[in-house]
């Protein structure tokens, strides 16, 4: 086993240096990678189905990835963020249960401004969309409403700072999100969707572009990197605020979630190497 | 550097602070759950001005209501009659009140006559007894030795398959005509209606009109969206007379498929007045929990017509139900049957 891991390893690091070249060349630069999972407890109202405020728990399966980029002597970032979540709630009167199931998609792309050495301020924009449904099956005509929304362009920052012990480098980031403009499919209050299958129906009349006078959605995201022995821990809070009036449909979510998952940094090998070549991770 | 990562964190924090004060939720009591379905229907009623000389003025029925909540109201089930009651003003089969332990309902064919007798359509052999073939709710057999087609489709909620179509009129097809019975079919799926009457046009039909509220004012409407049916493509389309049997308790689809029936070419409706409801149902809650259904769209016949209190046949025939009772002898099926063999 011994000798087959040095062979291995060998012919690795052979096969790469074969290649290198003394002449300047890029540094070779890591991604970040991180999934896991969420719980918490979601406040939700749907007028489309109920005026009656329902609230529960609700899971969620989330992971986002980061990539470096350089320009220049400018650094940027980019992060691909995906979320999928289950809630299940009842109102108050616990008389009926609603469900949701829907999943985020999210791209955004970052300015590094380094304000000090170990504290990044990330200024950036996002895009993305939302989509799923809102099941109330006790409603025999309208059970099911369903959420499909674009965000074109949302403002997003996640300052991060980076603390290094003796060994171990701890990251904390924040990251805050606020969406500005997008395109949001929404029948109007008391249509079914059945209506909007009609050839004639004028399309734009649901196809809703909104801005923030209509929708409002807000989120911060506090984490935690912990480095364990062999893998990274991340921890985190998520509170997530969306109110929004579209087609006289009256839609308010207020989301608080717990986020434990794992990170780890992944090589990117498309640089050559060269000796003064230096492994970085994300945000060092 | 850990100031500023304090300040951030306590500025962000400090948004969380007051955002959900509107996402509190408030006890209710009998009177505001009143005053919430009284408003639901003012805002999202939509056959306001169509029954504006047959029913009491809304506001009116605010004021009478409330009397009797204040001090006609001792129980829950009273307090349910009364809310029942109130929504009885609408006159309207597609309003209800859901409870757990009553629903409430308006009789929209009371006092009309009755046109159909189950035992004998289902049970005398002369028309669905033996020999009768049934798939996806659709009861078929051929009368008078095989020269008239007779269906018989009971709901609407009942789907079907165009191949079901299709092999029931392929059996049909030494017949010359057809009976299609949807009397005391109290509706169900706008879907199969849309699906049943693309097998009896040649081309692209307008069947009706759409229109949905736009704001919480009684005339609040969008301009009317036209709702068209397409031949069924590769499947069956008969083309010899159609009778579509129709009664009193003919009801929101079926009522719709009647009147996207009524008009077209080899199509006669014969035997009594539907029942209407040709508003979409829409369901809310209330804040004690109970839902509500009422109808917030209507929907109109090919000439712009509202079918809310039914759709007239083309041929006005009733039951004669001392035959009936006598010789189980169905008198509408037995009209339509002539009219078919003697080609009137």
């Amino acid at each position: 086993m011994r000798k087959f891991s040095f062979l291995i390893s060998f012919f690795f690091f052979f096969l790469t240096t074969l290649h290198a070249e003394t002449s300047d060349s890029a540094s070779v630069r890591l991604g970040n990678r991180a999934f896991g999972l969420g719980i918490g407890r979601e406040t939700h109202h749907v007028s489309f189905l109920s005026p009656l405020l329902y609230s529960g728990t609700t899971y969620e399966f989330w992971n986002e990835t980061i990539k470096h980029q350089s320009v220049g002597k400018s650094d940027f970032y980019s992060l691909v963020n995906n979320r999928v979540s289950m809630t299940y709630m009842m109102p108050t009167n616990e008389s009926t249960e609603m469900s949701s199931y829907y999943d985020v998609f999210e791209y955004h792309n970052f300015y590094d401004w380094k304000l000090t050495p170990n504290f990044h301020m990330l200024c950036g924009v996002y895009a993305g969309f939302e989509f799923g449904a809102d099941l109330l099956f006790s409603n025999s005509n309208n059970p099911v409403y369903i959420r499909a929304d674009l965000s074109l362009l949302g403002l997003s920052f996640r300052p991060t700072l980076c603390l290094r012990t003796r060994r171990r480098l701890i990251k904390i980031s924040d990251q805050l999100n606020l969406r500005l403009a997008g395109v949001v499919f929404s029948p109007t209050y008391t249509q079914l969707y059945y209506d909007l299958t009609l050839e004639e129906y004028d399309k734009s009349e649901f196809i809703d572009f909104n801005s923030l006078s209509e929708k409002v959605r807000f989120s911060n995201k506090l984490m935690v990197e912990l480095p364990l022995r062999k893998t990274t821990l991340r921890l985190g809070m998520l509170f997530e605020r969306s109110k929004s009036m579209i087609n006289m449909i009256d839609n308010r979510t207020l989301n608080v979630q717990a986020l434990i998952g794992w990170s780890y940094d992944y090589y990117n090998l498309k640089g050559r190497l060269n000796r003064d070549s230096r492994f970085t991770t994300v945000f060092e | 550097m850990k100031k500023i990562f304090a300040i951030i964190f306590v500025a962000v924090s400090s948004v969380f602070v007051s955002c959900d004060d509107d996402l509190k939720y408030e006890d209710f009591d009998v009177v505001e759950n009143f005053n919430f379905l009284w408003k639901e229907i003012d805002e999202k009623y939509c056959f306001f001005d169509y029954k504006k000389d047959s029913i009491m003025r809304w506001d009116l029925v605010y004021d009478k209501y409330l009397y009797k909540v204040y001090y006609d109201c001792n129980s829950v089930t009273e307090y349910f009659d009364i809310l029942a009651d109130m929504l009885g003003e609408l006159k309207d089969g597609h309003v209800n009140l859901y409870t757990s332990f009553d629903v409430s309902r308006y009789d929209f064919a009371e006092d009309t006559p009755i046109d159909f007798d189950y035992n004998v359509v289902n049970y005398n052999d002369r028309y669905l007894g033996k020999d009768t073939r049934s798939v996806s709710g659709l009861r078929y057999k051929t009368l008078r030795d095989g020269k008239v087609g007779y269906v018989y489709y009971g709901s609407f909620s009942s789907s079907f398959s165009n191949g079901n179509i299709n092999n029931i009129l392929n059996s049909f097809e030494d017949t010359d005509g057809l009976i299609i019975d949807v009397r005391n079919n109290g509706g169900g799926s706008i879907a199969n209606v849309n699906a049943l009457v693309s097998h009896f046009i040649d081309e692209t039909t307008v069947i009706g009109y759409r229109v949905n509220k736009i704001g919480p004012g009684h005339s609040d409407f969008s301009s009317p969206v036209a709702e068209k049916v397409s031949p069924v493509k590769d499947g069956v389309i008969y083309r010899k007379p159609v009778y579509v049997l129709t009664n009193s308790r003919c009801f929101s689809a079926t009522n719709e498929f009647v009147y996207a029936m009524k008009g077209l070419p080899r199509v006669k409706i014969l035997g009594g007045k539907t029942g209407g409801g040709c508003g979409m149902p829409f369901t809310t809650e209330l804040p004690c929990g109970w839902k509500v259904r009422f109808s917030a769209n209507p929907c109109y016949d090919k000439n712009m017509q509202i079918t809310e209190f039914g759709v007239d046949p083309d041929i006005e025939v009733h039951l004669d139900e001392e035959l009936a009772y006598r010789k189980k002898l169905d008198s509408i099926i037995e009209t339509a049957c002539d009219y078919i063999v003697k080609k009137k």
